[in-house]
């Protein structure tokens, strides 16, 4: 019984924040405050040990001197900086003229730009709402079902928390990077590759081209199947003068951006920062260019990028103390020991795993269930022998569905608040229902096979030098953490390091330089 | 009451200052990291103290922000339930969130971090790398400044929430006000 208070600490740890989360209190603050209820129990019965903070302090200023992460404030500065240029409303309505005289037109031209605003400015309720704005009315005058109209619209929204630059995919590399080091040591790789924002961007690239894929063949099904759901755009002539001019006018830019945004990073000539600020400065260039660019938008930029980043930071500041006192409880072992004794070995692990996250998606924000779980979910997996690379597009995508999914789903909000009142509540949710079946679908897939994710890092990053690291606050954080707590978590690991050797065998097929070498 | 009323106001001033200061921040970032991005790969000019500069620049942007930020309710809660509450019953949730939530992890940060930044004030910690910034124990001690901050917005939301039990919505700061009248957004 006392052996096993710790475990019993750490899951009643687990479902105590659950419970006061309902309360409606900021979730970082409930996250650090829960934990350290926990903890203090914890130490009066002689089971937590509470010099274990002292490492809050270093790990906190890690966080702050980290290189890696400045990325999200670029990018989302950048995004800011882009949607008050007007680019989203100019793209949408080119596109929807240049398309929109083909059966379904409006709908392509949705997820296109949709795809093409995920790689620029991959802000997901700016995207929603423009759209929302200007292609819903659009869609309903030219008759479309709205059910199709607003699921097309909700879904393609969300391409941003795939696609990169996406933000989620910054913080799931920069908390992989981690993991999985821990991961390989433990199993006796002591010099692992690392894993960089640019292998995750290069990994997340196919497989949001196959959901930008799979989103176009629903628009053709439904085109063909039910061409009264979303019938072609009668036009004058006037809409169609000048129409390529003004179409190739309003892409030239995003895509350039894009090109030299994105293909810097991958082409591994600058890190994700440096990009990302070259980007941010290229956004302002660009809104100067079309004469938008007024002291009242970059301070609306400055702000809004300072507030949003500053609440994604606190979160994982809040978590890291959560995550502190679970380890300091034995959880890690726990959950370590629960995933390698899955039914399906390897596979119903990830399973799980997908399953519990997708659920915590319903109440919890994205960054709040990366930084709570991947770092207690991450290192069994990788031990079990799936691919860092794949679990972290893996839990992108997954992720991204949880804002599409009724009844919570962010988008679904968002496109509610600015929807004509003609659209019912159920319609919008009912449209977005074949858009999560389809986000299903290509989970299954990516399951099936891996290499979509996998092939172009390993392409592109394993025959490139990588490039010159820069200074990196980051290397604090991990001593302070991996000394206290990876000595910590052995005596009850060691079920689950024997797994690993099991699983080492399976791991060849998809799991670039993730062998011993 | 009026007295009570003047100390939130003030409190909330103070973090709406640190909140501009940290906004200005992001643009130093984004501007010094393009010129370090611009000066090392078309003039091989790189200086390790420019590029801890940016990293710094946001890392304290974050943490001044963070107070004014909570002032703003921008931090992120789930509110399945909370818009059901009425608006003394969310005040009411505000004070116990602060009293056990917020204080006790503000006072765990502070006793982490005495020993880490005296330390390094006593020696006035440069930066680890060579070439880095010489005052790394004033980027250090901004977990001292967040943790004071955040303290102080945290007695600014319990003077808020006893201002909505009295029925004094007339003397809440202009932070709060909007989101009393309207409801939460998603």
């Amino acid at each position: 019984m006392i052996d096993h208070l710790g475990e019993f600490m750490a899951v009643g740890l687990f479902f105590g924040i659950c419970t006061a989360l309902l309360m409606g209190y900021p979730v970082a603050f409930t996250l650090a405050g829960v934990s350290m209820m926990f903890a203090s129990l914890g130490w009066i019965l002689g089971i937590f040990d509470f010099t274990y903070f002292l490492a809050i302090a270093p790990r906190y200023f890690g966080t702050m001197m980290n290189e890696v992460l400045v990325a999200v404030p670029l990018f989302i500065f950048m995004g800011m900086i882009l949607e008050r240029s007007g680019i989203a409303e100019a793209l949408l309505t080119t596109m929807g003229q240049l398309f929109g005289q083909l059966r379904g037109g409006l709908g392509y031209s949705v997820v296109l730009v949709g795809a093409i605003l995920a790689a620029s400015t991959g802000v997901v309720g700016a995207t929603v709402v423009t759209m929302g704005l200007i292609s819903l009315p659009a869609m309903l005058r030219a008759n479309y079902d709205p059910k199709l109209a607003s699921g097309t619209i909700c879904a393609s929204a969300t391409l941003s928390q795939l696609i990169p630059p996406s933000t989620v995919i910054i913080f799931i590399a920069d908390i992989l990077q981690g993991v999985n080091q821990a991961a390989q040591n433990r199993m006796g790789n002591l010099a692992p590759d690392p894993v960089s924002v640019g292998d995750l961007f290069a990994g997340a690239l196919l497989p949001g081209a196959l959901l930008v894929g799979l989103y176009m063949l629903w628009m053709v099904f439904n085109a063909i199947t039910k061409p009264e759901s979303c019938p072609a755009l009668i036009m004058t002539a006037e809409e169609r003068a000048s129409l390529g001019r003004r179409a190739i006018l309003a892409m030239i830019f995003p895509l350039l951006l894009i090109l030299g945004v994105l293909g810097s990073i991958l082409a591994g000539i600058a890190t994700a920062t440096e990009s990302a600020s070259i980007g941010a400065v290229g956004a302002m260039i660009f809104a100067a260019m079309r004469g938008r660019l007024t002291f009242d938008v970059i301070r609306h930029a400055m702000v809004q990028t300072a507030t949003t980043t500053s609440m994604i930071f606190i979160i994982l500041l809040g978590a890291s103390v959560f995550s502190l006192v679970f380890r300091g409880f034995g959880g890690e072992a726990l959950v370590e020991d629960a995933l390698s004794a899955m039914p399906g070995g390897m596979v119903g692990a990830m399973v799980v795993t997908m399953l519990v996250m997708f659920l915590l998606g319903f109440f919890l924000d994205t960054f709040e269930i990366i930084f709570i779980m991947l770092p207690i979910f991450g290192p069994p997996l990788i031990i079990l022998g799936w691919d860092p690379i794949w679990i972290g597009v893996m839990i992108a995508i997954n992720l991204q569905t949880s804002f599409l999914t009724p009844p919570f789903g962010f988008t679904l909000f968002y496109l509610r608040s600015i929807a004509p009142k003609s659209i019912e509540t159920t319609e919008i949710w009912r449209g977005a229902i074949p858009y999560v079946g389809l986000q299903a679908a290509a989970l299954a897939i990516l399951f099936w096979q891996p290499s979509i994710a996998t092939w172009l890092p390993e392409k592109i990053y394993r025959s490139a030098p990588v490039a010159a690291t820069p200074t990196d606050g980051g290397g604090i954080e991990d001593e302070g953490f991996g000394g206290l707590f990876g000595d910590d978590a052995d005596p009850f690991g060691n079920g689950a390091s024997g797994e690993g050797d099991g699983g080492d065998a399976e791991r060849d097929p998809f799991a670039p330089g993730g062998g011993l070498q | 009451m009026r007295l009570l009323a003047g100390a939130v106001a003030l409190i909330y001033g103070i973090n709406r200052c640190f909140g501009a200061i940290a906004a200005a921040l992001i643009l130093v970032s984004v501007l010094v990291c393009a010129f370090v991005a611009v000066a090392r790969y078309q003039f091989g000019f790189g200086r390790i103290w420019i590029q801890e500069i940016y990293v710094a620049a946001f890392g304290i942007s974050f943490m001044l922000v963070a107070a004014h930020a909570y002032a703003k309710n921008a931090h992120v809660r789930v509110d399945i339930f909370q818009k059901r509450f009425s608006r003394k019953g969310r005040a009411v949730i505000e004070i116990i969130g602060v009293l056990c939530f917020l204080l006790p992890w503000l006072a765990l940060i502070t006793w982490s971090s005495w020993n880490y930044v005296g330390n390094s004030w006593a020696i006035r910690e440069p930066s680890p790398w060579p070439g880095g910034l010489p005052a790394f124990y004033l980027i250090k001690s901004m977990l001292v400044v967040f943790t004071a901050l955040m303290a102080l917005q945290g007695l600014g939301k319990i003077g808020t929430a006893i201002l909505v039990l009295c029925g004094r919505d007339d003397l809440l700061p202009r932070e709060e006000e909007d989101l009393l009248h309207a409801e939460l957004q998603p």
